[in-house]
C-alpha cells in the first residue's frame, strides 16, 4: 500500500462503505430519531412527577440536546458494528441475487466479472448499512428507554422530580452510550 | 352563703340561656352525602363522613344535632353559615368493618330525652330527627395488584431483552 498511494477505486468503496464515519442523510436520521427518543421521558416527567414543562423548559431542552448527542453517539457504535456482522451474512445471497438479475437481462449479461462484484459489492453495503441503521436505532432506543424508566421510578424515586429528571436522562444516556463503545472495543 | 347564691343563679341563668337558644326542629328533611374511605393505600386509616343539609319546617336559628351511632351520643359540628351539619370518624383500617352503619339524628330535646334513658337504663322511645346509613366497603387495594411502574419498566425490560438477543444472533 505505500509503494501504490493511490487507492483502487474499490478500496475507497470499502473504505467509504466500512468507515466509521457516517453519511449526512444517516447522520440526520440518527440525530432525528436520537431527538424523539431523548423527549419521550418529558412527558413522563410532565404527566406523571407533575413538573411544570413552562418552569422546567430550560432543564428540559438542556437534558435533552445532551441525550441526544449520547444517543445518536451510541447509534453510530452500533451501527458501526453491525454493519460488518450483516455484511457477512447476507453475502451468499446478496451474491445470488444480483446474480440472477444481471443473467435475466441480455444488456447487463455481458458486463464484466469486476463490473459484477462492484454492483454485487454495492448493493451489500446499501443492505446492510439499512439494516444496521435501523437495528442499531431500535436497539439503543430500547435500552435507553428501559435505563431511564428503572432510573425514574426505582433508583431516583426519592429525589424531587428536577433531579430525578437530570440523573435519570443522563445516567441512562450516558450508560447507552458507554455500553455502545464497550462492546466495539471487545467485538 | 352568698357565694353560693351567685353560683345558683348564674347555672340557673346559663341553663335557661341555652335552652333558649337551643331550638327545636319540626319535621327535619335532611338530603345528606356519606363517604368513606375505600383505598388503604391512600389513607392511614378509615375515615366515615356523613354531611347533612337539615330543613326544619320551624326554620330554628341554631339548629345542635347529635348523632347517635352503635349507642354513643356525639354532638355533631356544622358549618359556619348554619347550612351544613358534618358528622366524621375515623378507625383503624382493621376494625372499620364492612356493612351498614346507621347514624340516627337528634336535636337538643331528642338528645335529653335519650341521655334520660341512657341514664335510667330504659329502652328510649326517643324517635330520631332523621337516619343516615352509610354503607361502607372495607377499605382494600383498589385498581391492580401490581404497581403501574413495575409493568412498564418489565415491558420495557422485555422489549431490550427482545433487542438484545436478535443483537447477539446478528453478531455471532
Amino acid at each position: 500500500m505505500s509503494k501504490n498511494k493511490k487507492l483502487t477505486k474499490e478500496e475507497e468503496l470499502l473504505l467509504q462503505d466500512f468507515g466509521r464515519n457516517v453519511s449526512t442523510k444517516s447522520s440526520l436520521l440518527f440525530y432525528c430519531n436520537a431527538f424523539f427518543v431523548s423527549a419521550v421521558p418529558l412527558w413522563l416527567f410532565w404527566r406523571v412527577h407533575e413538573m411544570d414543562p413552562q418552569d422546567s423548559v430550560i432543564l428540559f431542552s438542556v437534558m435533552t440536546l445532551i441525550c441526544t448527542w449520547f444517543i445518536s453517539y451510541a447509534y453510530k457504535n452500533i451501527k458501526f458494528q453491525l454493519k460488518h456482522k450483516i455484511a457477512l451474512k447476507i453475502e451468499h445471497a446478496v451474491t445470488r441475487e444480483v446474480n440472477h438479475q444481471l443473467d435475466s437481462k441480455p444488456e447487463t449479461k455481458k458486463l464484466t466479472r469486476q463490473e459484477k462484484d462492484e454492483r454485487i459489492l454495492w448493493k451489500k453495503n446499501n443492505v446492510a448499512d439499512m439494516e444496521a441503521t435501523t437495528y442499531s436505532i431500535f436497539y439503543n432506543n430500547t435500552l435507553f428507554l428501559f435505563l431511564m424508566l428503572i432510573m425514574s421510578f426505582y433508583v431516583a424515586r426519592s429525589f424531587n422530580p428536577g433531579v430525578n429528571y437530570v440523573m435519570s436522562t443522563a445516567a441512562a444516556s450516558g450508560f447507552v452510550a458507554l455500553l455502545s463503545t464497550s462492546s466495539s472495543a471487545t467485538s | 352563703m352568698s357565694w353560693h347564691f351567685i353560683v345558683g343563679v348564674l347555672s340557673l341563668f346559663l341553663s335557661f340561656s341555652v335552652l333558649i337558644s337551643a331550638e327545636p326542629c319540626i319535621d327535619a328533611q335532611a338530603t345528606s352525602k356519606v363517604y368513606s374511605t375505600a383505598n388503604v393505600l391512600l389513607a392511614t386509616e378509615s375515615v366515615f363522613l356523613v354531611e347533612s343539609a337539615v330543613k326544619c319546617s320551624n326554620n330554628p336559628k341554631n339548629l345542635f344535632l347529635y348523632a347517635e351511632i352503635d349507642g354513643n351520643l356525639y354532638p355533631v359540628p356544622k358549618s359556619a353559615d348554619n347550612s351544613v351539619h358534618q358528622f366524621s370518624w375515623v378507625k383503624p383500617h382493621k376494625k372499620a368493618k364492612s356493612g351498614a352503619y346507621v347514624i340516627n339524628y337528634y336535636d337538643e330535646e331528642g338528645y335529653a330525652a335519650l341521655r334520660k334513658a341512657q341514664r335510667s337504663e330504659e329502652k328510649s322511645e326517643q324517635k330520631p330527627l332523621f337516619t343516615v346509613t352509610l354503607n361502607h366497603k372495607a377499605a382494600g387495594r383498589e385498581g391492580l395488584w401490581v404497581q403501574t411502574e413495575f409493568i412498564a419498566v418489565t415491558a420495557a425490560l422485555l422489549v431490550w431483552w427482545f433487542a438484545t438477543v436478535t443483537k447477539n444472533k446478528m453478531q455471532e
